[in-house]
């Protein structure tokens, strides 16, 4: 593993810079700018003769009038309720003149779709769902400039999708059949923890796909961050990164200060081959901490009675994987920049993050930042509709919340199962 | 109620109920423009030809009796359902060329309705295709170079559906 992947995951586990990683996410770098490489966006510089410029420059002065004529006409066609009706002289020239261009219109021969005004054009973008209107941009120059002029944020709405997301209570899919079936869970994550009680490892895969999902989609899109991206890789493939998050996990544990002898032992054995000094450097660093793992233990357990007889019925294996999943929380809260908890938390006012599992917090943030798809904005869209609407929506939006509130419930009753 | 006449681009006089052609908003200002002085008349309909004014006079027919629009309806907000009832999906059954010439009177016409659903039929036809796909369809030429068109496919490989 290159020294710059290590930096790189330094700055992502040890909190310091993670905020900046996820600003980095969010921030599309500026790159090829496409709008202005087909002239979409600035004007036409006339280069050469002057004397072909100025004729241009005259005709295309001329195409101008005309189409600021046309222009004007068809917004006040559009908008002829709210505007007060012209004098019928006014109108009788008026219509004398959009005859002309009608003519005009269809004496082009142009594809049909393609001669329609813009006014029309966005007419037919407003009755389609946004997830269809990404490929527009590559149909041609005219509809892809219609868009961008009509849409401007349809080349930057993973960047504001975060916001949108308030309201949209259930961004993630939950299967329907969870109230039916009570082995169902809401979270794949939450079964891939109840399948696999390492949960260190869990956690190292989903971050790893994560990174991977993140920078390769990025490196694809962008040659500087493809740069950035072979730079900190330098090939290192999917089982290399993993055993590095995987190591910082453990380093992390190692700094909250884990004493208890069971969850030492588990966290060396996790301890991928190679990166062994992580695990003594964790300890002779940690030696004279006083964060004591255990108080996060009994917070999590159920009841709290240390009395309770069944407590100390606990099998030793038990104990040691529920210290596991509050070791996790603990290395998952202190890698996560304060920010980008935040973030997490302002997208899903109705989650409780304490009440998560830790690789649920990580599928939150994993869903938030990246991989987002164009059903969600029409989700969005279409909850955002609702909820304007009526009483009805309002419930709508109420049994969600009742949903995350069972699933909330399904997580303490998993969690309390693996405590005992 | 009263019959009316229409003059097409085509010079042709088409006959008309009132409460029909005022689905027209267009017309409905111009008839109360002008009020009782030109009973009788023909009212030019100069940019729509006979066989399109007939077809949008049809719609006008069998939409009489609905009710009113809401009068200010925000411009931005989507409509997203592209739903059709049955009657218009069978009325949209035509031509490429006529579609698009039904659009572009009611947008002329300021029929809003009419306007909705033909933009809607168009909708529905780029629904689920691909660029390509939609390019045959509706004839459009791209106008791309193959390196512009690689660097958009770029662009847009984050908003395709996972």
């Amino acid at each position: 593993m290159s020294l710059s992947i290590k930096s790189y995951f330094s700055k992502f586990l040890d909190g310091f810079k993670a905020g900046q990683l996820n600003d980095a996410k969010r921030e599309r770098p500026a790159g090829f700018d496409m709008g202005s490489h087909l002239h979409l966006t600035n004007p036409i510089s006339f280069c050469g003769s002057p004397q072909l410029a100025i004729g241009i420059k005259g005709r295309i002065q001329t195409l101008h009038t005309s189409i600021h004529r046309l222009k004007v006409k068809l917004t006040k066609n559009l908008s002829t309720r709210r505007l007060p009706a012209p004098a019928l002289p006014e109108r009788k020239a008026a219509l004398g003149q959009q005859h002309e261009t009608n003519r005009l219109f269809l004496a082009t021969g142009r594809a049909p779709l393609n001669a329609l005004p813009d006014a029309l054009l966005v007419h037919i973008f407003q009755q389609m769902e946004y997830s269809q209107l990404p490929k527009l941009l590559c149909l041609n120059k005219r509809c892809r400039k219609v868009l961008l002029n009509n849409y401007h944020l349809i080349m930057s709405y993973p960047m504001v999708i975060t916001s949108r997301y308030e309201h949209c209570l259930l961004a993630l899919d939950f299967p329907t059949s969870w109230a039916d079936n009570q082995s169902t869970y809401f979270y794949t994550a939450l079964h891939r923890v109840i399948m696999h009680q390492d949960c260190f490892l869990v956690v190292a895969d989903i971050l790893t796909d994560e990174f991977f999902g993140f920078w390769e989609v990025s490196a694809a899109r962008n040659p500087m961050l493809k740069r950035i991206y072979n730079d900190m890789t330098k090939g290192a493939g999917w089982e290399a990164v993993r055993n590095e998050m995987l190591a910082r996990l453990v380093n992390q544990a190692w700094k909250r200060g884990v004493k208890n002898e069971r969850a030492v032992k588990y966290l060396e054995w996790l301890v991928p081959v190679g990166y062994e000094w992580i695990a003594t450097a964790g300890q002779r660093a940690d030696k004279d901490k006083e964060i004591d793992i255990s108080v996060y233990v009994s917070n999590s357990s159920a009841g709290g009675d240390n009395n309770d007889n069944l407590q100390k019925r606990r099998s030793e294996d038990s104990t040691m994987v529920s210290r596991d999943v509050d070791i996790l929380r603990q290395a998952v809260h202190y890698a996560l920049d304060p920010i980008v908890r935040e973030d997490i938390s302002y997208s899903f006012p109705t989650v409780r993050l304490e009440a998560l599992h830790p690789t649920q917090i990580l599928e939150l943030m994993k869903i938030e930042v990246a991989p987002w798809s164009w059903r969600h904005e029409d989700q969005v869209e279409e909850i955002k509709k609702v909820h304007m609407g009526s009483f009805k929506a309002a419930e709508q939006l109420d049994s969600y919340r009742e949903g995350w509130e069972r699933m909330r419930e399904a997580i303490d009753l998993v969690l309390k199962v693996e405590n005992l | 109620m009263a019959p009316m006449k229409l003059l097409s681009s085509d010079n042709v006089e088409i006959e008309v109920e009132k409460e029909v052609a005022e689905r027209s908003v267009l017309i409905k200002n111009m008839l109360e423009d002008v009020g009782d002085t030109t009973v009788g008349a023909p009212i030019p309909i100069p940019n729509v030809n006979e066989g399109v004014l007939r077809k949008v006079i049809e719609w006008c027919e069998h939409h009489r009796n609905d009710p009113p629009q809401p009068a200010d309806e925000d411009s931005d907000s989507r409509k997203k359902s592209t739903d059709i009832e049955e009657w218009d999906q069978k009325f949209m059954q035509v031509d490429q060329e006529m579609l698009f010439e039904i659009i572009l009177a009611a947008n002329y016409l300021d029929i809003k309705p009419l306007l909705d659903v033909g933009c809607k039929t168009v909708a529905n036809m780029i629904k689920g295709k691909s660029p390509e796909e939609i390019r045959k369809t509706f004839n459009i030429q791209n106008d791309f170079t193959p390196e512009e068109e690689d660097q958009i496919r770029r662009e847009n490989e984050w908003a395709e559906d996972r």
